[in-house]
């Protein structure tokens, strides 16, 4: 894979030409705390130090709410369309881009593949930004530290903290055909990296895995989980829970939908899905008002097992990249990584 | 169904659900069109009795005389429809269950309020059977088209029973209560209002009622642990986001 040279000034020319071609999707910041996925306006204004979004990307190719069509009067039934131009997400960390990569296999592992994912997935290009972990990431863990496929583009800023030094440099590995079509002809024309910037490059990624506060081995997580269903610790999170359920919502594997038919004062109606969440009372209630889970640690217990058994055993590994977005974003501090620790260490040989 | 028979009534309250209804201005034409309205005396005041096919009833239960209408409606009405957060849970009518109802009359009407009984706030479900409740403070707009809407199919709509934390998280907010420390009800009250007042920075103060199963203690303990003193919490919580009856539970679980 070669390695290209891209300064400050460079990017910023690239992005603001792109902006005019494609959709073009940045980390912005929204306040002082929280960042989003938004579109592209000035260069100055997108934040390439970031450390999370709320939402993971999977809003861009499984929207929080999508109608699947539209039902006339007449019975006539329509399927809103997609922008023509391609949408371009910039600045997606490693994490959140393997997040795609398990959203990929999901939503392309049925006898049909599901079409809305698909149409959205195929105008979706990702360039990848590198980043440094903060006190929630466990990524490392999880084997999502790195992504080696699943980009078009991917940007390596080896000096993250210093954004408006006057010669900044990004490092830029080609991914895909389409990257190097999204370069224009600057492909061609930028250099490469020489040997002593290679170097600087493998120090940075060295310093970025020291810099990983979080552990756990996730070869052990399955194990963990089957053996300790009957853990007192589950009752002690359905205590602690509120089922609010941006664990779920925020998580960039989580993928349970639900699916309701609106109506209109004409007599129209449409088909619209959106994100539901295991967490949620009614989300495993059905017909008679039985509930299969009907106590939050039930449900909580069920999120886990899900992520880390049942997907792993039907997709060969975890529906988890350990972007730490549940573990920010719940209010009550329910810690991933500190109910495995604390499952592991009760009952399981494990050298701390 | 080409035109549903439908009355509108309010019993204590503000009438801001009824309000609702008439600022559907891009809408009231096809309304007119779909519903025959036997009674909605905030819009005319032609009264026709005998049977509807659905009443929408605002307000809580705080006189005898709301009793009273309440049971003729629902004699009268195929399908009751509770219209707002004080029809559905008491709202803010039913705020704290441990004052005594006569001397908060005394307090507000003083010697006036002899004209006129009241009693203990009460949700329409605490009297007769209710076939379908449609919270908020006021009903979302959409929302209430879309039960008119459904009502002319002869369904009811799916509308969401997720918390507002649901809302403001798609919304993609900053946490109100993790990044700002404030008291926020969010977690505990019905989403479906796409998280306005938490998108303004506005704490959530529960307009919507509770969640079919708020967490009221995990809510108390995590904010006692932030610091928040009990007292603040369980006001911002009595205020709307618990159901009437509920404010002796709290004061048992948490006292």
């Amino acid at each position: 894979m070669r390695v290209l040279k891209i300064s400050r000034d460079q990017l910023k020319k690239w992005l603001d030409e792109l902006s005019g071609t494609v959709d073009l999707y940045v980390p912005m910041p929204a306040g002082k705390q929280v960042h989003r996925f938004e579109p592209y306006t000035t260069f100055e204004e997108l934040d390439l130090s970031y450390t999370r979004t709320v939402l993971p990307p999977k809003k861009f190719v499984f929207p929080p709410e999508e109608v699947l069509f539209n039902r006339a009067p007449s019975g006539e039934t329509t399927v809103p369309d997609l922008p023509a131009r391609d949408l371009v997400l910039f600045g997606v960390h490693p994490c959140d881009i393997n997040g795609i990569r398990i959203l990929d296999t999901f939503f392309s592992s049925f006898d049909k593949p599901d079409w809305y994912y698909q149409r959205r997935r195929a105008r979706l290009r990702i360039v990848g930004l590198s980043c440094l972990p903060d006190e929630h990431c466990f990524c490392r863990s999880m084997d999502c530290d790195s992504a080696a496929s699943g980009f078009d583009l991917f940007f390596h800023d080896i000096d993250p903290e210093n954004q408006d030094r006057g010669e900044k440099v990004f490092f830029v590995s080609l991914g895909t055909v389409e990257g190097d079509i999204m370069l224009a002809d600057r492909a061609d024309t930028l250099p490469e990296a020489e040997p002593e910037e290679l170097e600087a490059l493998l120090e940075y990624t060295e310093r970025r895995e020291s810099a990983y506060t979080l552990d756990l081995d996730p070869s052990i997580l399955p194990q963990a989980i089957k053996l300790h269903q009957a853990d007192p610790l589950w009752d002690r999170l359905g205590e602690q829970c509120l089922a609010c359920g941006v664990c779920s919502l925020g998580c960039p594997t989580c993928t349970c939908f639900n699916i309701r038919d609106t109506n209109d004062l004409e007599g129209g109606s449409s088909r619209v899905r959106n994100w539901d969440a295991c967490l949620y009372r009614d989300f495993a209630r059905v017909a008679g008002d039985h509930n299969f889970r009907p106590h939050r640690s039930e449900r909580i217990q069920n999120r886990y097992y899900h992520k880390q058994v049942g997907f792993a055993e039907a997709f060969g590994k975890p529906s988890c990249v350990g972007c730490g977005r549940c573990i920010k974003l719940c209010p009550t501090g329910i810690h991933f990584v500190e109910v495995f620790q604390s499952l592991a260490r009760e009952r399981l040989p494990v050298d701390e | 169904m080409d035109q549903l028979t439908v009355g509108i009534f309010g019993l204590t309250g503000c009438a801001g659900d009824q309000l609702t209804l008439l600022n559907c201005e891009d809408e009231l034409l096809a309304i007119a069109g779909k519903v025959r309205m036997k009674s909605f005396k905030m819009a005319s005041t032609t009264e026709v009795g005998g049977e509807i096919e659905v009443a929408f009833v605002e307000g809580s239960v705080c006189q005898p005389r709301d009793l009273a209408l309440l049971r003729e409606v629902r004699g009268r009405a195929h399908n009751l429809v509770a219209l707002g957060t004080c029809a559905c849970f008491g709202g803010v009518a039913a705020m704290d269950q441990r004052l005594d109802p006569e001397i908060l009359k005394e307090k507000v009407y003083g010697t006036e309020g002899d004209l006129f009984a009241i009693q203990r706030a009460r949700p329409l479900s605490t009297y007769v059977d209710v076939d379908f409740m449609l919270p908020g403070c006021p009903v979302e707009k959409e929302q209430l088209l879309e039960t008119i809407s459904c009502l002319l199919k002869g369904s009811f709509p799916e509308i969401p029973t997720t918390p507002v934390c649901a809302d403001c998280r798609i919304r993609e907010n900053v946490c109100l209560v993790i990044e700002k420390e404030q008291v926020c009800c969010g977690a505990l009250t019905r989403g479906g209002c796409k998280a306005r007042c938490p998108s303004l920075d506005v704490p959530c103060l529960g307009c919507r009622g509770p969640v079919e199963d708020a967490y009221y203690r995990a809510e108390m303990e995590f904010l006692a642990a932030r610091g928040v003193t009990r007292e603040v919490v369980r006001k911002e919580m009595l205020l709307f986001s618990t159901p009437a009856g509920m404010g002796e539970r709290l004061e048992k679980e948490f006292d």
